[in-house]
């Protein structure tokens, strides 16, 4: 029996306010900011539009997760599953599918991050073959 | 609920699939790169055999090779696949169809479900 979720890839900008909205009710892991306005999805989509995934279901968004390859790494970003549905693996086959459309652009390495508030997501990760880097330092700067 | 057996020796790749195999609605089983291919077929008796070219020490093309010799084991269906675009040989050698690695999953799913035929 198939999964009664379907993944696709996000349909901008019919699908940005319920994205939206299910970003916001996540209660940790997932920070919604400048980079989730509607034009900074736009550019995202222009970029690369078979890298953002939602998991639909009966008609609602329920899931997302967005990739990026810059041509060396790949990023994972906003991986989030709506809580009413969680354990049904719906975040296993979002990963799944961003992890193996990675591979096929030919992505090597790929990151992701964990916000300090959301700590636990460790065992998630690492069941899945993500390994706690240790030996790095993330840095950051605004450019704009 | 077809079932697919996977003879890969990359243990992220195996892992991917049976998630997303999984989640399509097949029911999956992994061999380890040492596994006797040809027994596993026959004891597990998949709907289709999803196989490396490259497959540890062994090499998929004389797997299924043999697997067309055995009348037990023969009429099962092997799509193979390889980051060398050697659909021909493969096809030559008995196989039923060919994946070219890296490919995007619904190119998996699309070759893996005429054959399997068992879904919906």
């Amino acid at each position: 029996m198939t999964a009664p979720f379907k993944i696709r890839e996000f349909h901008f900008p019919e699908d940005y306010n319920s994205t939206l909205h299910l970003w916001q009710g996540i209660e940790k892991g997932v920070h919604v900011g400048r980079s989730d306005t509607l034009a900074e999805i736009e550019k995202k989509i222009a970029h690369d539009p078979d890298l953002f995934l939602v998991a639909e279901l009966d008609g609602d968004i329920v899931g997302t997760v967005i990739g990026g390859f810059d041509g060396r790494r790949g990023l994972i970003y906003h991986l989030a599953v709506a809580a009413p549905v969680r354990g049904v693996g719906i975040g296993s086959h979002l990963m799944a599918e961003v992890e193996l459309r990675l591979r096929a652009k030919g992505c090597l390495k790929c990151y992701l991050l964990v916000t300090l508030d959301n700590s636990e997501v460790g065992d998630y990760y690492q069941r899945r073959g993500w390994r706690h880097m240790h030996d790095i330092h993330l840095y950051g700067k605004e450019l704009q | 609920m077809a079932k697919i057996l996977l003879a890969e020796d990359d243990p992220t790749m195996i892992s991917l699939l049976q998630t997303l195999l999984k989640m399509e609605g097949f029911e999956t089983v992994a061999l380890d790169t040492e596994a006797d291919v040809p027994k596993a077929v026959l004891l597990e008796k998949p709907d289709v055999l999803f196989m490396d070219v490259h497959l540890g020490q062994q090499s998929g093309m004389d797997i299924v090779e043999s697997i067309r010799k055995d009348p037990q084991i023969a009429n099962v269906r092997v799509v193979m696949t390889s980051g060398l675009n050697v659909k021909e040989e493969c096809l030559q050698r008995g196989a039923d169809d060919f994946l070219l690695k890296p490919f995007m999953p619904a190119d998996l799913i699309g070759i893996l479900k005429p054959g399997a035929g068992l879904l919906g």
